[in-house]
């Protein structure tokens, strides 16, 4: 791959793909290392089309695939004791911010990231993936190795998680007077 | 499309996750991708030159032991075997020699 659209490429994609892998992990260094990696195989093995959109979609596959051999590894081999680099979710992420945000909107992204923290690594990846990065059931379900039909169900019972642990974090005291 | 702009929780996530985008610091440069990309080809070309020097070892071994479990040819017909099994350990000794010197050349 030639360097200058490499770097075009890297300059488009970057901040998105840390973003996704950040917000899917819950570990900024295991994010870092997953995206590295995917740009690692986009320069040793390029995909044949190089278009822009097509590199945006092949760079998240190949990082949701990363991620899904991470939590697979991780499962099968997490209880090892010298296995505990594999862990995720230990890093700091984010910034635990003792006093809630003053402003309105800080205070809706606290909410939906926290909210966002209480899913499945998976369901985290279907929602960032179908929400924000806009995929399609089809390009969910070649990034995350499901069926078409597995997507949908699977979407669905992420957003009724995400929407009850919203209702939970806005009203944390339901039917409760003061 | 998954989401409806009538969806008000596909919304709220796409607002919140442009929101991380915008905020997200990549600290690390395409030349840095670079050298770890071709860094990552030389470990990949190294793993597999000590997979094949491995099984070499192993097929050369069990040829040196088949050769002399079978002893010097006789002329009969075993040596129709006898000979390339004899003949395999120092080949691949001398082709091991070979590579090494290649590659500490290269390096």
């Amino acid at each position: 791959m030639e360097p200058s659209a490499f770097k075009a490429c890297f300059e488009a994609t970057r901040a998105p793909l840390l973003a996704y892998l950040t917000r899917a992990t819950k570990n900024a260094a295991l994010a870092e290392d997953v995206l590295q990696e995917a740009y690692v195989r986009l320069l040793n093995a390029p995909p044949r089309d190089m278009r822009p959109e097509s590199l945006r979609s092949w760079l998240l596959t190949t990082a949701t695939r990363l991620l899904r051999d991470h939590w697979r590894q991780h499962r099968r081999y997490g209880w090892w004791p010298w296995s505990s680099d594999l862990g995720d979710e230990q890093g700091p992420a984010e910034p635990a911010s003792p006093e809630p945000p003053a402003d309105l909107q800080a205070q809706e992204r606290q909410l939906i990231a926290c909210g966002f923290s209480g899913l499945s690594p998976r369901q985290r990846s279907l929602l960032w993936l179908a929400y924000v990065e806009g995929l399609d059931h089809a390009e969910l379900a070649r990034a995350l190795g499901l069926r078409q039909g597995s997507v949908k169900v699977l979407l669905h019972r992420a957003r009724q998680r995400m929407q009850q642990a919203l209702l939970e974090l806005e009203n944390p005291f339901p039917g409760g007077g003061a | 499309m998954n989401h409806p702009s009538a969806d008000p929780l596909a919304q709220r996530l796409e607002a919140w996750g442009r929101e991380e985008i915008r905020i997200t610091d990549v600290r690390w440069t395409p030349e840095f991708l670079h050298l770890k990309a071709q860094f990552s080809r030389r470990q990949d070309r190294a793993d597999l030159v000590r997979r094949i020097e491995q099984g070499t070892w192993m097929l050369a071994a069990a040829a040196g032991m088949a050769g002399m479990r079978l002893g010097w040819p006789d002329g009969g017909w075993a040596s129709f075997m006898q000979v390339p099994l004899l003949l395999l350990p120092p080949l691949f000794s001398l082709g091991l020699v070979g590579r090494s010197l290649w590659v500490l050349m290269e390096a």
